[in-house]
């Protein structure tokens, strides 16, 4: 072949994976009968190696992914013209956290890979064989752990944060939802519910009308089991009607967030329920936040951070 | 396209982490920024997420740099330790080392650095050549001088200790 002694670019494009399919053949030719070109190859493989090695020993110690996203840095003021933009993200944040765990909790196997994705998704990339990434360490997939897998909180502490976060709200002036909230919500409906017309139907605004304060010891023996509730929050136990056997536990945080409970008997198919869809979660426009944990649908009604919902619905499992 | 982030914030959270901690060696301050562009990237919907994700987290870290420059928490184990040898404990061990690949970073021009931190983050050729403004066949050539760079910073300042301390 034609081609006269390659570049160092070059080989570095084509040990990355990263030269296009014809350059690439041009370039193994020309390898074939050039002792010294073959020579350089190796050399620039051991170089490629050992930068992705020496930028490994400068990774980041490995944490979990956090939830999307606490705010570890608001203790200290952030500058004022960060102020506007605020809110909406706290907002967005809690909805992500929503999406997040959510997908987390239908509990099907993370998705792909990230790293060996990427070098299927490039087209010249695909009938290639020869190069494959070098410094494994700094891309680890070890790394890449899944969301939302907080250590068990204790239970006063999930409640002090709850409060700790209604603090948060009043002092950022308002709990009014953020208009920026309506393509997520869209999204999350994108994300199809298995019973969309049930999810979307059951919760809105009829709850206070028809549902009835029932006693703590009548709802245990509706579900048979203690109602899960948040320790150390009062609790108020509601049902709508005594034919449906499905219990709403209401609790109030100090600054009115209203959490709501809904669960029913375990055993129960309770047809048309929203109880029914296992791991369905949307979001409403409204100041409502709808999860499921399993057969248990978690309503928070107020604003509530990202954070203290992980823990919450932790708790809640 | 946005039910999509909630995949990319865990597959792509972790290389963005690496990617702002070395810009910003901090941890903690990293991961926030990290979400802080995933919190924008969630208002503002770009066409291709994680390209976009990479170009405002570098521009944070910028700003971040610049603003907060005297908070920065500084590396200087080597400088102050003079390393007792038998204390070869592994996390002050792991601390040297990191110390010491950053200032070997930080001797590269901004340009060949930004474009190896990008790759080694998990961006394509393609992608990289689009937000560095560069060719894409200059892409290999500035990370083949950009790693040549890096190893060779390295190996200079781990003689240079060798010569300091006797």
């Amino acid at each position: 072949m034609s081609i006269s002694h390659v570049d160092d670019g070059q080989l570095h494009a084509y040990l990355d994976g990263e030269l296009p399919q014809a350059e690439a053949w041009r370039l193994e030719a020309h390898l074939g009968e050039c002792p010294a070109c073959r020579g350089r190859l190796e050399e620039q493989r051991a170089l490629i190696a050992r930068a992705g090695e020496l930028l490994a020993l400068a990774a980041p110690p490995a944490r979990d992914v956090p939830p999307f996203p606490s705010r570890p840095g608001d203790a200290q003021p952030p500058p004022p013209a960060r102020w506007p933009a605020r809110l909406p993200l706290a907002w967005a944040a809690t909805v992500m956290l929503a999406l997040a765990a959510g997908w987390y909790l239908r509990g099907e196997p993370p998705i792909a890979p990230a790293a060996p994705d990427r070098r299927a998704a490039a087209p010249h990339d695909t009938a290639r064989t020869v190069p494959t990434r070098q410094a494994p360490e700094s891309k680890t997939l070890a790394q890449q752990a899944p969301p939302a897998g907080r250590a068990l909180p204790e239970a006063d502490e999930a409640a002090r944060s709850v409060a700790a976060a209604q603090r948060d709200q009043m002092i950022s002036g308002s709990a009014v939802p953020n208009p920026q909230i309506t393509p997520l919500d869209q999204a999350a409906r994108a994300k199809p519910p298995p019973t969309p017309a049930a999810a979307l139907a059951a919760p809105a605004a009829p709850l206070a009308v028809r549902w009835e304060t029932i006693p703590w010891d009548t709802a245990r023996v509706m579900l048979g089991v203690e109602p899960a509730r948040i320790p150390n929050l009062p609790a108020v136990a509601k049902r709508r009607s005594a034919a449906e056997r499905v219990v709403l536990v209401e609790q109030q945080l100090a600054s009115g967030t209203v959490v709501r409970l809904h669960e029913r008997p375990a055993a129960e198919g309770a047809p048309g329920m929203e109880v029914g869809a296992a791991a369905v979660q949307r979001v409403d426009v409204s100041e409502r936040l709808a999860r499921y944990v399993g057969n248990l649908r978690v309503e928070i009604e107020g604003a509530l951070p990202a954070d203290s919902l992980s823990k919450l619905l932790e708790l809640v499992k | 396209m946005p039910e999509d982030l909630a995949e990319i914030y865990r597959s792509t959270f972790p290389a963005l982490v690496r990617f702002l901690y070395r810009k910003v060696w901090d941890v903690e301050r990293a991961e926030d920024l990290a979400q802080e562009a995933f919190a924008r990237a969630v208002v503002h919907k770009p066409e291709s997420v994680r390209g976009w994700l990479f170009v405002v987290a570098a521009n944070m870290a910028r700003d971040d740099a610049r603003r907060a420059a005297r908070e920065r928490r500084h590396l200087t184990l080597l400088t102050s330790e003079p390393a007792s040898a038998p204390a070869v404990d592994e996390a002050v061990h792991a601390e040297a080392e990191r110390s010491r690949v950053r200032t070997a970073l930080e001797q590269l021009t901004p340009r060949d650095r930004e474009v190896l931190l990008l790759w080694d983050a998990g961006l394509s050729y393609d992608e990289i050549a689009t937000q560095t403004g560069l060719a894409r066949g200059a892409v290999g050539t500035t990370l083949a001088r950009a790693r040549r760079r890096l190893v060779e910073a390295f190996a200079a300042g781990e003689r240079d200790e060798h010569i300091a301390r006797g």
